[in-house]
Parts: structure tokens; C-alpha cells; sequence
């Protein structure tokens, strides 16, 4: 039979203990380590050369409380009993001690001391207190008690009840038959020292490679930067530049520049953090801030506006950016067709947390400023973003945002589940967003999730596990070629 | 997004055509409707806000007979004028204009009742701002005698009985004690007067934009309606009576129209004109890469309700959403189909530019990965106690949320150790070691225009029952080689570490970050029951 040389040398170790030994045990006198001990038994038990049992062991171990006193080697009780050992004392006396309370309390309880006239006397010997002291002693030093033992303990706080799962690995017949054959002279491992003496030509002992040896440990990407990884490249690949924009951003960037009205409900303190600190933000130069009050208010460049009094006061409040088109926002200010821009960020909602919504995720922002583009070159940028993304089939509905017309939501198939997923918004800036930045082409615009496609194509539906709480579990099973 | 529900009955009985479950599921979303749930009764849609006269039966019916191919020949307008609103200048610092319509013969079935009462909600929630820029009043009209008065009030001073109430009221109970006084009391509660509407004998219809009076309530039976829409925009109020308008002469109504009078200035509403706008076909074309000629554009138009002549397109009075022409185009767009348009890819002479800060994060992460740190991703948003308390440091100046709806986010982080603190806090079940990096974006307050900028931090912590500083430092020490930077460290303190294994990091003179081993007082504040050694940098 072929085996690895941790088998035999959990086989050799388990010769010695017919009642079979702990993982810890065979550990430290195999010297293996605890985890190769358990792969090594895993692999003998399946080929029948071993067997474990499992049992569920009761123990005690020491609370903060009860580590103080084991610490101290006294109890309170104590305390009081010595402090009266030789004489009755006063209990105004005794009130100076640290512990009076609980001490008098207790050794009054165990019948150690009682009170007189005002004075405090002892009557019986500490026997109880002297006993309960070695119990929690012993439980200090990983000794077992007895449920009665340590319910006193327990009672005060001293000790607390925990569970330990002890397995045991006992050899078996045919694995002892097998670790004496395995002692057939033939050579594990081979070292430096055995290829320089040519010992090993006395053989060397073949080895079952379709055991698995389990995962390492290792270092990569998060899911979520593996993924953003990919879309930067696609991207890139396509020419696109990447852009960076600021996470608290002014309401005039991340709204009124992208015309939606100040009364938009998306702007409610239900809907967007508002900073407290900065409290202000500033505007950009007056011609441009004149330009949108206009497109708001009467409308420029053939529009009729929102038709409402626009104010400075609220442009200037901080927000948490909602989305990164604040940031395409910011590129259109002295863009220069023709320009392909991307941007890779956070954007925050005031949202509470569920499995689908985070306050706060990530958007894949694009924008293409270019004199000759259509609505059929943004159809034709999304569907080649997500075939490359991995989704072959994409198909798109009308939609409405206030900074787009022919606004449109991309959806596509989700073939395990057999059904659209619509995936974020896209459309062509309106003029009212256009005009006062001083850009006079079509600009082509998305603003995509990120979470949901990886949702889709990981599995990882509740997305609060990879992206909120880190599991490391999880980042570690995930796979890196996506 | 608001949701309607409809019969189905009277919806398909409305649009003159009765369709099939997939004529829900597919045709109806390409106008730009989500139809949410279906039954052999009803059916609800989810109605996008640039198209508020959807969120009515009659209004939804009409758009969809038009796409259909079977567009309504109602014409719509007022006839006769009924009688006079005066507006009293008293209104102009609360809610200074009003429309009036009044609508006879209509048959007030339990379903055009229902569908009623949910068009006047759903346009108060949203295209009405929660009413604040549209409130909408409905009254039978056999109550009421004209001519009628808009004006202000001391609160105090006038009363009458509110909608399901049974006692008189003066304004200033109403917006303590009704329940929709005190829904929408916000919106006149700074004046000192309250706008109300009187008829001839002073009796109250509305106090708008709060709750109509009991006396003029609509009930099955009635037959004449008259309609308040009052607000602090003309634009959106005429709007609003146009669609309530163009519903009811859907089901037969007769309109007739109320003269508002301001001083001695004087309009006759509802307006139902259809809006005109130039649309040059060229400029369509060029947007949708198209070939359409003038013909072939009315054609389309036709299905979107719009007309089209001549280079002008003419828009019904009910809808709110055509601001330029662009509007026009998209309306071409849906009309032929989103899915007619073959997606392609133009040709656009550009170079790709790399982001720096992106490209650094992108080497740092080589270099941890192969030193076998896991990368986590954390949330930018934090609180005090995360950030400062749990790490046993002081409070520092950090950009801070004016409404947080939870303790958890009330702040922007300002250091990267915390985050991979509470990481390791919550992977405590996890395999060890433990050794994680992350590359984030921290938010620092400046004086630059937004008064905050990101500060794009990277660190790295080792957390096992072996870890310590000389560990981390071997591996900013490995680090810092391979990504090219030279670095001094100098002996510091720092609240959240050990002292004397603790030191700034700088990198030309400069001071860039910190290193240390986590205190074993601030490991149980977490609940760590392993050493933990950190550093953190400014990328």
C-alpha cells in the first residue's frame, strides 16, 4: 500500500496507544503538525488503517472574575476569615477590607464566621472555602471537575461551562499490520543528506498522489477587485481613460449640474447623506454656475428649463456622492471631443442594510463625447461591455433619468436562473447637462453596477458576505480567473 | 417610482382591446412601464416620473391605444365657462396660484372613484413634491356657489368642518389634530396665514394644500365635480388639471372651464393647448443614425400621441416630460423600439490614460499578494466609535454625516487600521494567520472646493499567535524594496499601539504613515485573541 509519509508516521505513532490518542498527542510526538495529523488520519481512515471517535467533553474554564482570585490564591470569605482568625474584630473595623461585602456575605453563608454585638467572630474552619479554591485551581490548570464541584463557581462567576470536542484516533488492525510492513527500509523523503550519501538507492517508497492535501493558505485580489480589475481592462482596452473624482462631492456636481431639479426626491435626506462637516461646499466659476441656474430655470439652448427659482444655497451643500456620474459631471467641464472617459467608484445612499442594499457600492461611470455618435453606438458600447464582461445575451428597455434622454436600462439574460437582470442606467445627456459645460456634441453616458453582475457570476447572491463583512473564507475559496 | 394598480376590466375596457398576458409582460415595457404583478383582475405598472398622466387608468390606456395603433380622437378643451375664482393677494407669500376646472355628467362608478382617488395620491407623492408644488382638491359641485374666493387667513380665525371629521375645526387644529394637517402642515406652517377656498356663502371647500371641507365631499352619487389644483407653480398646477381634465372627458366628461382672476388680471383654466416645439429632423436622425423623413416621423409620433408637421410638433396638454426636442427623439425612439436598433461600435480615435493613483494600488497589490496577504474591501463609511473609541485613540476632525440613519455609518474614515481591525474582529472563526492588505480611499477634510478630498490610503496587518512588529516590519521592509521607495522609521507612540513597538513611517523626509503592534488593550476591545502588527501609508 502507498503511503504518504505523514500516514506512516501517524501509523508508527498510534502503534503505542491501543486505546487510541488525541489529535495534540500524536502531534507533538509524531512531530507533525495538528492539521497534517488530521489530513494524515482523514487519509488512513478512508483506507481503513484507522478510526476516530468523537466525543463531547464538559469543562470549566476561568472567567476574568475567577482568574482574578486564582491569581490572588484567596477568596473573599477568606479574606474576612483570616482577618478574625485570631480575634473577633469590630465590623466597623472590617469595613476598610476590600471585598467586606461579598466576603461577610459568603462566610457567613459557609457558617466561617458569625455576628455578635456588633463584632464579627469565626466559628468553623475555612474547610469549604479551602475546597472551593483547589476546585478552581484545578480548573485553571485544565483539569475536569465535577458538575457539583463547579457549580458553586459557576453560581459566582468564577467558572464557566464550555464544550470541547475531543476526537480520537485509534489504529486498526490492519493499519498496525501496515505500519509493520511499512518499515520496509525504503526511503520518505528525500533530503540533501541522502542524495550526497546515495542511501537512496536503497528505494525510495512510492506515494499516493490522489490524496488531496488540502488548500494553502494564500494571498490574492477581493472578489470585488478582481472584478474591477477585468472592467478596467475592458475599458482600457477599448481606450477609454480612467478618471478619479472626489467621495464628498457638492450637490451642485452630483445634481444641479446634471439637471435634476432641486425639489428631486432623490435629493431628500432620506435618499443621500448630507455632510455635517464640510458644511459648505463651493462653486465653480459664475459663468457656468449662471449657465445651469439658467437651464434649471428658464432652460438654455432651446429648452424650457425646470421652470422654479434655483438657489446657490442648496447647490453649496455637501453630499456623499449618489452616484459616479457626479464625476463624469466634473469630466464634462472643458471636455474636448472626442473623448471615451471611465470611472470606477463608491457611491453612497442613505439605505439600510439588507442582502441587496449597501449605503454604500460601487459604479462603473462611462461617458463618449464624440460630434458623430447615436443611440446605436450606446447600445453598441454597453452590449460589447458585457459580452466581454461575459453576458451574451443584453437587450434594452426605456427608462427615465432626469440627465438623460433616450434613457435606457441594460438587462441581460441570466441563463442559470432564465431571466432578465437589469443592471444600471444609460442614455445621452440631455442638452440642459451638455450646454452649460460648454460641450456642444452628443455625450453617450452609463452608470452600471458593479456588485450585481459579480452577484450573478459569482453566486454570491447576499452581497453583504464578500463586500461588507470579509469573510476570509470566502475571499479565500473565490476564484481568481474570472 | 410609483406604482398604480388597475382593473383590468375597466383598463382593457378603456383602451377598446383586450389583451393577453404577454402583451403585459412584453409589449407594454417598451414604452417604459414595468408591469409589476398581473392577474385575471388587475394589474399594477411601475410608472416612470417623467410620465405622471400614466399614473391614471384613463391617462395609461390612452398612451398604450396610441402605441397600439389605435390612437383616441378626443379633442380636448373647455367649453362654456362656468364662473369666477378671485385669488387674493393675501396668497401670494403661502401658496400663491390656483386652476379650476369643472367637469359635468360624469358617471362616479366605484372604479373611476378608486382610480381617481389613486391618481390625485400618486401625483401628490411625486410629481407634487408630497404636495408641496401640487395639491389637487375634487368637491361635488351641487354644494358650491359661485363665485369662489382664494385667499389667506389668520389660522385662528376661520373654521369648518374637515373631510372625516364631524366637528368645525379652525385651521390651526386641523394642523394639529388631522391626520393630514399633520402630514402636510410643513408646507404652510411658516406663514402667518393659511390659503382657503370660499364659495359665495363663505362656506370652506379647501384648505389647500391640507384637506378639503365635508361639505362639498364627492360621493357616488355625484354627478358635477368641481376641481382646485393649487401651488407654487403655474407651469405644474396647469399640468396637473390638464391630466385630471383629459381623464374624465376620457370617460365621457364635458369640461368647463372657471376664470381665475388676480387683481385685474385674468386667465380662463384650464388651458388644454397643445404645446408646440420645433424638432428638426436632421437633428433626430443624427441622434438615432436614422433615415426618417417627415411622413415616416408623424407616423411615429402618432404612436406617442404627439402630431407632427412642418418641422413643429405639437404636444398634448397632459403631458409634462417635453422640454426640448431631444424629448421628441426619444419619443421617435420608443416608437420604433428599442430593440429595432442594432447596437455598434463607432470608431473613435482616443488613447487610453491609466489612472496613477489606480496603477500604484494596482503594484502594491502584486507585491502583498505575493507575500501572501488576502486583500479586503471595506466600507468608506464608519462611526466614532469604530474609528476612534474601539482603537483607544482620541477623536480626530473627520468628514461627518448631517443624517445618518443608522450608528454604524456616521462618518467617512480617516485611517485604514481600524477597517482591517474590524475585519480580523469579524473573522475570528477563519483559519489563521491571518494576514490581510487593503488599498482604500480615506476622506480628509481641506480647503479645497467640496471642503473634503480622498486620501488613498494602503495597509497591511498580520494577525496569528505568532505576529508581531518585527514580522510587519519584514514586510514593509520587503515591501518598500520592491515597489521602489526608500523609508526611515522613527520611534513614536501611538494610542492604539504598544508602546515602544510602535514608529512613523517616512518616506523622503516626509512623514507617510505609521507601524506597530495593536495593544492588547484595544485587541479586547474587539474581542482578538491573537497579536495583531499593522502598518498603514499613504499611497
Amino acid at each position: 500500500m502507498e503511503l504518504h509519509p505523514h500516514e506512516l508516521k501517524l501509523l508508527e505513532t498510534l502503534k503505542d496507544f491501543p486505546n487510541g490518542a488525541g489529535v495534540a498527542e500524536i502531534a507533538r510526538l509524531s512531530g507533525l503538525n495538528p492539521d497534517s495529523v488530521r489530513k494524515a488520519s482523514l487519509w488512513a481512515s478512508s483506507k481503513g488503517l484507522v478510526s476516530s471517535k468523537t466525543e463531547s467533553k464538559i469543562f470549566y474554564s476561568l472567567t476574568q472574575e475567577g482568574n482574578k482570585w486564582f491569581k490572588d490564591n484567596t477568596l473573599p470569605e477568606l479574606e474576612i476569615y483570616k482577618a478574625v482568625s485570631s480575634s473577633a474584630k469590630k465590623i466597623t473595623d472590617l469595613m476598610k477590607l476590600k471585598y467586606f461585602d461579598v466576603g461577610l456575605m459568603w462566610a457567613k453563608k459557609k457558617n466561617m464566621v458569625k455576628i455578635d454585638g456588633g463584632y464579627v467572630q469565626k466559628i468553623n474552619v475555612a474547610k469549604d472555602a479551602d475546597k472551593e479554591l483547589k476546585n478552581l485551581e484545578r480548573a485553571a490548570n485544565g483539569r475536569s471537575l465535577t458538575e457539583l464541584e463547579a457549580a458553586e463557581l459557576k453560581k459566582r462567576g468564577f467558572v464557566e461551562k464550555k464544550f470541547e470536542k475531543i476526537e480520537t484516533i485509534l489504529i486498526t488492525k490492519k493499519g498496525l499490520e501496515t505500519a509493520d510492513s511499512g518499515s520496509d527500509g525504503k526511503i520518505g523523503k528525500l533530503t540533501p543528506e541522502i542524495i550526497r550519501s546515495g542511501e537512496w538507492r536503497k528505494g525510495l517508497r512510492p506515494y499516493d498522489l490522489t490524496l488531496s492535501p488540502g488548500r494553502l493558505i494564500t494571498g490574492k485580489r477581493h472578489i470585488t477587485s478582481i472584478w474591477m480589475e477585468k472592467i478596467r481592462k475592458i475599458f482600457l482596452d477599448m481606450g477609454f481613460s480612467e478618471k478619479a473624482g472626489p467621495l464628498v462631492e457638492s450637490s451642485f456636481w452630483c445634481f444641479d449640474a446634471l439637471y435634476q431639479p432641486q425639489d428631486h426626491p432623490s435629493r431628500e435626506l432620506a435618499d443621500t447623506f448630507y455632510m455635517k462637516m464640510p458644511a459648505k461646499s463651493k462653486l465653480p466659476d459664475a459663468q457656468i454656475v449662471n449657465n445651469v441656474r439658467r437651464a434649471h430655470e428658464s432652460g438654455i439652448g432651446g429648452s424650457t428649463g425646470w421652470m422654479y427659482k434655483w438657489s446657490e444655497d442648496i447647490a453649496k451643500k455637501p453630499v456623499l456622492r449618489t452616484h459616479t456620474t457626479a464625476v463624469s459631471a466634473r469630466s464634462l467641464n472643458g471636455l474636448k471631443p472626442p473623448a471615451k472617459i471611465f470611472c470606477i467608484g463608491r457611491a453612497f445612499r442613505n439605505e439600510t442594510v439588507d442582502y441587496k442594499h449597501l449605503p454604500e457600492f460601487t459604479q462603473v461611470e462611462g461617458i463618449v463625447a464624440d460630434e458623430n455618435v447615436t443611440f446605436r453606438d450606446l447600445l453598441g458600447y454597453l452590449k460589447e461591455f458585457y459580452w466581454r464582461l461575459g453576458f451574451e445575451k443584453i437587450r434594452f428597455r426605456p427608462a427615465y433619468f432626469p440627465y438623460t434622454e433616450m434613457s435606457v436600462e441594460p438587462e441581460v439574460y441570466f441563463e442559470e436562473k432564465k431571466e432578465w437582470v437589469e443592471l444600471g442606467g444609460a442614455g445621452i445627456f440631455r442638452p440642459e447637462v451638455t450646454n452649460p459645460l460648454g460641450v456642444d456634441v452628443p455625450v453617450l453616458a452609463w452608470g452600471l453596477s458593479l456588485e450585481r453582475p459579480i452577484a450573478l457570476m459569482t453566486g454570491l447572491n447576499d452581497i453583504r458576505n464578500f463586500y461588507f463583512k470579509n469573510d476570509l473564507k470566502l475571499l479565500r475559496d473565490a476564484k481568481v480567473n474570472v | 417610482m410609483a406604482v398604480v394598480t388597475f382593473n383590468r376590466k375597466d383598463f382593457e375596457s378603456l383602451l377598446g382591446k383586450k389583451l393577453k398576458d404577454s402583451d403585459y409582460t412584453e409589449t407594454i415595457p417598451m414604452i417604459g412601464v414595468t408591469t409589476e404583478s398581473l392577474s385575471a383582475d388587475s394589474v399594477s405598472f411601475e410608472v416612470f416620473p417623467n410620465r405622471p398622466d400614466m399614473l391614471s387608468v384613463e391617462g395609461f390606456a390612452r398612451a398604450l391605444a396610441a402605441f397600439m395603433g389605435n390612437p383616441k380622437k378626443i379633442k380636448y378643451g373647455a367649453s362654456d365657462v362656468h364662473g369666477i375664482i378671485k385669488v387674493e393677494k393675501s396668497v401670494d407669500n403661502v401658496r400663491p396660484y390656483v386652476v379650476c376646472a369643472v367637469i359635468r355628467g360624469i358617471k362616479l362608478d366605484d372604479d373611476t372613484l378608486k382610480s381617481m382617488i389613486q391618481f390625485q395620491e400618486k401625483i401628490h407623492e411625486t410629481f407634487g413634491r408630497k404636495r408641496e408644488r401640487v395639491a389637487i382638491g375634487v368637491h361635488d359641485i351641487s354644494k358650491v356657489k359661485f363665485p369662489l374666493n382664494y385667499a389667506a387667513y389668520n389660522p385662528n380665525k376661520i373654521s369648518f368642518v374637515p373631510l372625516d371629521m364631524k366637528e368645525k375645526m379652525n385651521l390651526a387644529q386641523i394642523l394639529q389634530k388631522h391626520p393630514k394637517g399633520k402630514d402636510y402642515g410643513w408646507i404652510i406652517e411658516n406663514s402667518k396665514a393659511y390659503p382657503v377656498i370660499t364659495d359665495a356663502n363663505g362656506y370652506v371647500l379647501s384648505f389647500p394644500p391640507i384637506i378639503n371641507g365635508e361639505l362639498t365631499r364627492v360621493t357616488e352619487k355625484s354627478k358635477d365635480l368641481f376641481i382646485d389644483v393649487t401651488g407654487n407653480s403655474k407651469h405644474y398646477i396647469s399640468k396637473t388639471l390638464n391630466m385630471i381634465c383629459a381623464s374624465l372627458a376620457d370617460r365621457g366628461a364635458k369640461i368647463e372651464a372657471v376664470e381665475v382672476v388676480y387683481g385685474n388680471k385674468k386667465e380662463l383654466t384650464p388651458d388644454m393647448e397643445r404645446q408646440k416645439i420645433d424638432v428638426n429632423a436632421d437633428y433626430v436622425n443624427g441622434l438615432l443614425d436614422t433615415d426618417l423623413k417627415e411622413n415616416e416621423l408623424k407616423t411615429l409620433l402618432v404612436k406617442m400621441g404627439v402630431d407632427f408637421t412642418k418641422g413643429i410638433a405639437s404636444v398634448p396638454c397632459y403631458r409634462t416630460d417635453v422640454m426640448h426636442q431631444m424629448d421628441i427623439v426619444e419619443d421617435v425612439a420608443i416608437a420604433i423600439g428599442y430593440q429595432k436598433f442594432e447596437p455598434r461600435i463607432p470608431k473613435i480615435p482616443t488613447m487610453a490614460e491609466r489612472n496613477e493613483v489606480y496603477e500604484k494600488c494596482y503594484a502594491i497589490k502584486e507585491i502583498m499578494i505575493g507575500l501572501s496577504f488576502e486583500e479586503t474591501v471595506s466600507f468608506v463609511l464608519t462611526n466614532d466609535k469604530k474609528q476612534f473609541t474601539m482603537m483607544n485613540s482620541p477623536s480626530e476632525e473627520c468628514a461627518t454625516i448631517l443624517n445618518p440613519k443608522t450608528e454604524d455609518y456616521t462618518a467617512c474614515r480617516k485611517h485604514l487600521i481600524p477597517s482591517l481591525v474590524a475585519v480580523l474582529a469579524d473573522n475570528k472563526h477563519n483559519e489563521y494567520p491571518q494576514k490581510i492588505f487593503e488599498t482604500g480611499d480615506c476622506v480628509e477634510l481641506s480647503n479645497n472646493d467640496t471642503g473634503a478630498i480622498n486620501a488613498r490610503k494602503f495597509a497591511a496587518a498580520t494577525c496569528h499567535a505568532n505576529a508581531d512588529v518585527n514580522e510587519i516590519k519584514s514586510v514593509l521592509e520587503t515591501f518598500a524594496h520592491l515597489y521602489g521607495i526608500k523609508y526611515t522609521l522613527k520611534n513614536s507612540s501611538h494610542p492604539s499601539m504598544i508602546r515602544g513597538r510602535c514608529g512613523d513611517i517616512f518616506v523622503d523626509g516626509e512623514k507617510t504613515g505609521v507601524i506597530g503592534e495593536i495593544s492588547p488593550e484595544v485587541l479586547k476591545n474587539w474581542g482578538l485573541e491573537n497579536p495583531v502588527a499593522v502598518f498603514e501609508m499613504v499611497v
